[in-house]
């Protein structure tokens, strides 16, 4: 039951104004940064969960994981190739810029983050690298602390998965009559579609505003 | 012989017998089964008319449900708003209000809500003539790049609002991803010449009221419920000018009204329209007939129906007025045709009025002079000419405190720039008979007083040659003027000679 919810549930995705990841130098991608312990004010809450979730501290990447990067886990991995990736694992958009399995191509820049990857290719990459993908919880907590977001009216979005991204439920029904409501605030609008988002996904879902990054955590955890 | 003929006769009386008795059980039958009787049965399948504002599908007319299938497609598309002002519009099919669909009662609706890979955000669809939860805003939650199904029974007649309902709704809303879906009952509406789509809606912009360039939303003003325009089929001037809609002199139209607000309940008005029905809130009853204004609530529609008589340009507005006049909501409807003057004559006449105050003033005076034996004609019946020009001066004086002092004021000097002095004016001293004149029938235009001009209107003056002589001539007594006399006789000559 526990495995079939997570299998069911797994993910996330995260909506970032794509500027704000433009002042990033994304040379230094893959460098980690610490975000200190702390708590963080879920916009939805059950009635069982308390309204401030406590957040230990944990790394995480100052970037989007790269094509590049990327690249060179599709080389050592070959089952996650364009052309070798089963479907239930990622849909027909699954890198479907690059030009080729190992070939990025002219249009995808290498530098840049990795989008049309699912939540399994994300999941498995950070796996790969020993790290795993940040929480709903952690990633808008960091967003918070570390400015990730562009709270304007730029409609110019950049998603990120989670690793709970369809965790909290906000079914549309729900949404149309009572979401602000049982939202802590009904006034953040950029974190309702945030978690609207996330919460369309499918774990094999790949698009081209969708990336990811991840998270390490402190000591044995 | 007999027994020969009495089978033919048989034969003869029986056929057409037989005939007769299958004639009317075909009527009977058809009556019954007939091509106005509506069958339950789901037959065929078939893509729904969709159409932009301000075109309806066309009536359908088969007597029996279907399946039938919408395609709708969610976009993002960068448009006009008004004259020089854009906006970044999140729609149903492209624009600004989504295509209007048309079922039939009974229909099996299957819907394809496709996102297009160029949106930004996941987007989805509540219809509310849909009976089950959310109105399938769950079942078709599509993200950028996918497509969903669902189906569901028109069962509810009527018009009704759809919309996006994803998260965060009001923002969809406001963005502009509503439209109409119109059920059409079993029993068809009676027919009409033209039917169209007018859908209301609000934007909420950073900029003000036509504040040039691309606007973006203020979730400030959304939550003020003060938008910055309100506007009928998505922007300003959708319905006006060559966009107008059209008629002839005679024939009905049946306006399919939609209001999305976000917040605001529209007073839909159609200035010089009477509404002959109206369907309140899109239900399939006539609720009221000649109506005036309806009310449609924000998520809410209604239907209404009215004859054109009259050639003209007829303005459609909320007339919650303000909106209409400054921010939008104005539409037209052109009629073209011949004059009814019986209906309505146009413009007969165009006089001067001087006030209802000035009226009862008159009235006084008149009461007044008339019952004091000051008052030359009195004063002349009763005692013949012996009235002294004290009298008539302060016959005069009564005269002029109720009908001149106004505007030429109490001491005469009249005010600087608007109405000219009387005191010691070249213009009243020149000529006695111009001024018994002016006060006669009036003046406009310019004229010269004093070596200043002024170009105003003087009503003329229902007064009686007795009251003209005496106010005259009082006037002629004051102010530093040149002491002349003017008779009854005199203001006679004038009111009689020209």
């Amino acid at each position: 039951m526990n495995a079939k919810k997570i299998n069911i549930t797994i993910l996330l995705v995260l909506l970032i104004g794509y500027s704000s990841f433009g002042k990033i130098n994304l040379k230094a991608s893959n460098k980690m940064i610490l975000v200190k312990g702390g708590y963080y004010c879920p916009l939805f809450k059950s009635d069982n969960d308390s309204s401030k979730q406590f957040i230990h501290a944990f790394y995480i990447d100052q970037n989007p994981v790269t094509n590049e990067e990327y690249l060179k886990f599709v080389k050592a991995n070959p089952e996650w190739r364009r052309s070798m990736v089963k479907i239930i694992f990622a849909d027909a958009n699954y890198l479907r810029k690059w030009k080729s399995d190992l070939d990025l191509g002219n249009e995808v820049k290498s530098n840049k983050p990795v989008t049309d990857i699912s939540w399994y290719a994300a999941n498995a990459y950070c796996t790969w690298v020993g790290k795993r993908l940040p929480t709903v919880a952690e990633w808008e907590y960091a967003a918070e602390k570390l400015r990730m977001i562009n709270n304007s009216n730029d409609l110019v979005h950049f998603y990120e998965w989670t690793f709970d991204f369809n965790e909290t439920i906000i079914e549309a029904s729900s949404i149309c009559g009572g979401a602000g409501a049982s939202a802590t605030n009904p006034k953040d609008y950029p974190a309702f579609l945030r978690f609207s988002f996330r919460n369309s996904l499918k774990a094999n879902y790949s698009m081209d505003d969708l990336g990811f990054r991840c998270v390490s955590l402190i000591g044995n955890e | 012989m007999k027994l020969k003929l009495e089978p033919k006769l048989k034969y003869i009386i029986l056929i057409p017998a037989v005939f007769v008795i299958l004639l009317i059980i075909t009527i009977i039958t058809f009556q019954i089964n007939g091509c106005n009787e509506y069958s339950n049965k789901v037959k065929g399948e078939e893509y729904a008319n969709l159409t932009y504002a301000p075109e309806v599908p066309p009536e359908i007319m088969r007597n029996h449900p279907s399946k039938v299938i919408v395609n709708l497609e969610t976009m993002q598309v960068t448009g006009r708003l008004a004259d020089g002002v854009e906006y970044n519009f999140w729609t149903f099919g492209g624009k600004v209000p989504g295509e209007f669909i048309r079922v039939k009662e009974g229909d099996e609706v299957e819907f394809h809500l496709d996102n297009s890979p160029l949106c930004t955000v996941p987007h989805s669809i509540d219809l509310h003539a849909v009976s089950g939860p959310g109105g399938g805003a769950s079942a078709s939650q599509t993200v950028p790049g996918h497509s969903s199904t669902f189906s569901f029974k028109a069962n509810h007649p009527g018009l009704f609002i759809y919309h996006c309902a994803t998260q965060p709704v009001p923002l969809h809303i406001a963005n502009g991803m509503y439209g109409l879906i119109y059920v059409q009952p079993k029993k068809p509406l009676p027919p009409v010449d033209h039917e169209y789509y007018i859908m209301q809606s609000e934007f909420y912009t950073t900029g003000d009221y036509g504040a040039p360039g691309l606007q973006d939303f203020s979730l400030d003003k959304a939550l003020a419920e003060n938008p910055t325009y309100v506007v009928f089929n998505g922007s300003v001037g959708a319905l006006s000018g060559s966009n107008a809609l059209q008629a002839r002199v005679g024939e009905t139209i049946r306006l399919f009204v939609g209001n999305i607000g976000p917040c605001l309940t529209s007073s839909f008005h159609i200035i010089g329209v009477v509404f002959d029905k109206v369907y309140l809130f899109g239900g399939t009853n006539v609720t009221q007939e000649n109506v005036q204004t309806v009310t449609i609530p924000a998520g809410g529609a209604a239907i209404v129906e009215f004859k054109v008589n009259v050639p003209g340009t007829y303005t459609i507005v909320d007339h919650s007025i303000f909106r209409a006049f400054n921010k939008g909501a104005v539409g037209m409807l052109t009629v073209t045709g011949n004059e009814n003057k019986e209906i309505f004559s146009g413009k007969q006449d165009d006089n001067l009025y001087y006030g209802s105050e000035m009226d009862k003033k008159l009235e006084n005076n008149n009461s007044v002079v008339g019952n004091t034996d000051i008052n030359p004609q009195n004063a002349k019946s009763s005692e013949g000419n012996s009235n002294s020009i004290d009298d008539i001066v302060a016959a005069g004086k009564k005269v002029f405190m109720t009908t001149c002092f106004a505007c030429h004021q109490p001491d005469g000097k009249g005010v600087p720039n608007v109405f000219p002095p009387l005191a010691q004016s070249n213009f009243l001293n020149a000529d006695k008979q111009r001024a018994i004149g002016i006060v006669l029938r009036g003046k406009n235009g310019v004229i010269t007083v004093n070596g200043k001009q002024f170009n105003n209107v003087m009503p003329a003056q229902s007064l009686s040659d007795d009251q003209i002589a005496a106010v005259l001539t009082y006037v002629y007594h004051s102010f530093g003027n040149s002491g002349k006399t003017v008779t009854k006789d005199e203001v006679a000559k004038v009111r009689n000679g020209k």
